[in-house]
């Protein structure tokens, strides 16, 4: 073994204190870092899925819808062709501002004496090799979904059936109270809806989600309308603007956890190492200059410091990772339910943490080795006279 | 013998240097010149602050001289770079220090090894030559922190004759040994000398007195006039 990475090794053990500290510094930043990444992804995940669940944010309806109208009945009168949605999906950059491209059809009729809002749903699309559960739900032909209030004036329950422009669906789930105008909505598949309301191969709009993320003082809707203008002229588009930054503002909130958690955490632990390789150069005075005096060069003396660090970087690193992987594993499920079972191990994170650790460890070492280089033996070696 | 080993191991003239060791205490030398054959046991001798050391670590390379000329063994010290100063110590000088300094990490063994310049042709078997000849072959994997001031002096010693230096520098090497142990080194020290070698010590005492070839003694950076010696 080279006699410098002996003596790396003998000091390391020797100086155990200083090492150890060292050791904890660099495995406590790769474990919050390692942490962080895992949870900051599952926070994303979380706030997706959550968000999802608030639903679309985006409405986009035929172009010659009034606008009045629209928010009086809660639905466009106007309706566009169902293969919009196809073309849509089919246009450059789609899916750079749009995504959950679900198509709807939506009109109030009376059922069972009693005035409702049917609402017929199409597949939802997402983009192309995504692996994104589309939003809402999916409604197979031939069955309904029925919102609670509707459920109990018409007195039906799940395995009923309902008759709607003479045809009957049988009721695959009655929704629980929602405190919306979905407690007073019948569901169908948008074939159903569009056969009951003589309306084939029309819909009357899409239903969508916003892609930009932008912040809650950013407004995304000029880039919005401008890429619908862009990909579809005879449209119109209309953003729930409640949701839309609500779901900005918590992907904002774990995305500022991470803007400050990184930095400072890297800051306390650069600081940490420096302070205690400078009190390592210290200590090590007069072994500095003693191996001075047996003619060691000054690279093989800043070896002896620089080697020490990117040792413990190394382990630090294989440390940290394994520590913040186990931590993320452990508490991430109680922090993130919804998506608890994607929280796994990301073993692409042992390669940076490898890399990185020591490097950041030999730059927070770097100034006290040059320390080391730099010190006048004659201090430290003199006797009195 | 060739033409260079007729020349005189060391060769000062004008050396300079201040030097201040402590806030308000300048141990400097002025004008000092200094002339060492080989196999010679030169003892300087002076008090506190007089210089000493400073002209040990100048003949050791490890303080520049800011005036004159210092030639050792054919080199010119003072035109030496860093690297080559590093080399010159690595190569050409042994040092004994009187606090010892071994490496508080390394055994007796390695310690002495640590002696040895990287790439040196002397075999690694000459360390464990010079731990049974100084006498810690039942201490050789001892950690330094568990040997003697004696002990210690002696690794010391071995780790600074192992590579076979023509020139061993000595800073107060028996200041913190009983006289017994003080007696060894000095002892050790002369038969290193006998056998062809070059001792320059430096000392507030008297016991190498015996072992010298050269006494000089130093008195606020200049040499004292012979009459200030105690005689032989």
């Amino acid at each position: 073994m080279n006699f410098t990475l002996q003596n790396i090794l003998r000091e390391g053990w020797y100086s155990r204190l200083n090492s150890a500290l060292m050791l904890v510094a660099l495995t406590g930043a790769v474990t919050l870092l390692t942490a962080v990444h895992l949870l900051t992804a599952a926070a994303e995940r979380e706030t997706r899925r959550v968000v999802r669940d608030m639903g679309f944010n985006l409405r986009i309806l035929p172009k010659d819808t009034d606008p009045e109208r629209f928010f009086l009945e809660g639905y466009s009168e106007n309706t566009l062709p169902a293969d919009t949605v196809t073309r849509l999906a089919a246009g450059a950059g789609t899916f750079i501002t749009f995504n959950h491209l679900t198509p709807v059809l939506e009109r109030r009729i009376r059922l069972g004496g009693h005035e409702c809002l049917l609402t017929g749903l199409g597949d939802t699309v997402v983009g192309p090799g995504e692996k994104k559960q589309p939003m809402g739900f999916r409604i197979a032909p031939g069955t309904a979904q029925l919102g609670s209030i509707l459920a109990e004036r018409l007195g039906v329950k799940v395995g009923g059936t309902v008759e709607v422009a003479g045809r009957t669906l049988r009721v695959e789930r009655v929704l629980v109270e929602s405190g919306t105008d979905e407690d007073v909505r019948l569901y169908t598949a948008l074939s159903d809806a569009q056969i009951a309301l003589g309306l084939p191969g029309r819909i009357s709009e899409i239903k969508a989600i916003d892609c930009l993320c932008l912040t809650a003082d950013q407004d995304p809707l000029p880039k919005i309308r401008e890429a619908l203008l862009r990909l579809l002229p005879e449209a119109r588009v209309i953003q729930m603007r409640a949701l839309a930054d609500a779901r900005a503002k918590q992907r904002q909130a774990s995305e500022r956890v991470s803007a400050f958690a990184v930095p400072m955490t890297l800051l306390v632990a650069a600081v940490w190492i420096l302070v205690l390789a400078v009190l390592n150069v210290r200590q090590r005075r007069v072994e500095i200059g003693l191996w001075r005096a047996l003619g060691t060069g000054s690279s093989r003396i800043a070896a002896l410091f620089l080697g020490k660090a990117v040792l413990l970087g190394g382990l630090g690193g294989a440390l940290g990772w394994t520590i913040g992987t186990l931590v993320a594993l452990r508490w991430g499920p109680d922090l993130f339910p919804v998506t608890a079972a994607s929280l796994k191990m990301d073993p692409t994170l042992i390669g940076p943490a490898l890399t990185w650790t020591p490097l950041f460890a030999a730059a927070s070492s770097f100034l006290p080795a040059m320390m080391a280089v730099s010190q006048d033996p004659a201090e430290t070696l003199r006797a009195d006279g | 013998m060739d033409d260079a080993m007729k020349l005189p191991l060391i060769e000062a003239s004008g050396l300079t240097r201040n030097y201040a060791s402590k806030p308000g205490v300048v141990a400097g030398v002025v004008d000092l010149s200094l002339r060492v054959e080989r196999g010679e046991f030169v003892v300087i001798q002076g008090a506190s602050g007089s210089g000493k050391s400073t002209l040990l670590l100048m003949l050791g390379a490890l303080l520049r001289a800011e005036r004159g000329t210092l030639r050792i063994d054919g080199v010119e010290l003072t035109r030496l770079s860093a690297v080559e100063r590093s080399e010159y110590r690595a190569r050409s000088v042994g040092f004994v220090f009187q606090l010892f300094h071994l490496v508080p990490y390394l055994s007796v063994h390695r310690n002495v090894l640590s002696g040895l310049p990287s790439g040196s042709a002397v075999e690694l078997s000459e360390a464990d030559r010079w731990i049974d000849a100084l006498g810690l072959t039942e201490r050789r994997d001892a950690n330094p922190a568990t040997l003697s001031a004696g002990e210690r002096q002696r690794v010391a010693l071995a780790r600074a004759l192992v590579k076979r230096p023509p020139l061993i520098l000595a800073d107060e090497p028996t200041g913190n040994l009983d006289p017994d142990n003080a007696a060894r080194v000095l002892e050790h020290l002369d038969q290193y000398r006998r056998s062809g070698g070059t001792v320059v010590l430096v000392t507030h005492g008297s016991e190498a007195n015996r072992y010298a070839t050269q006494r000089l003694r130093l008195e606020a950076g200049r040499w004292a006039v012979p009459s200030a010696f105690p005689p032989f």
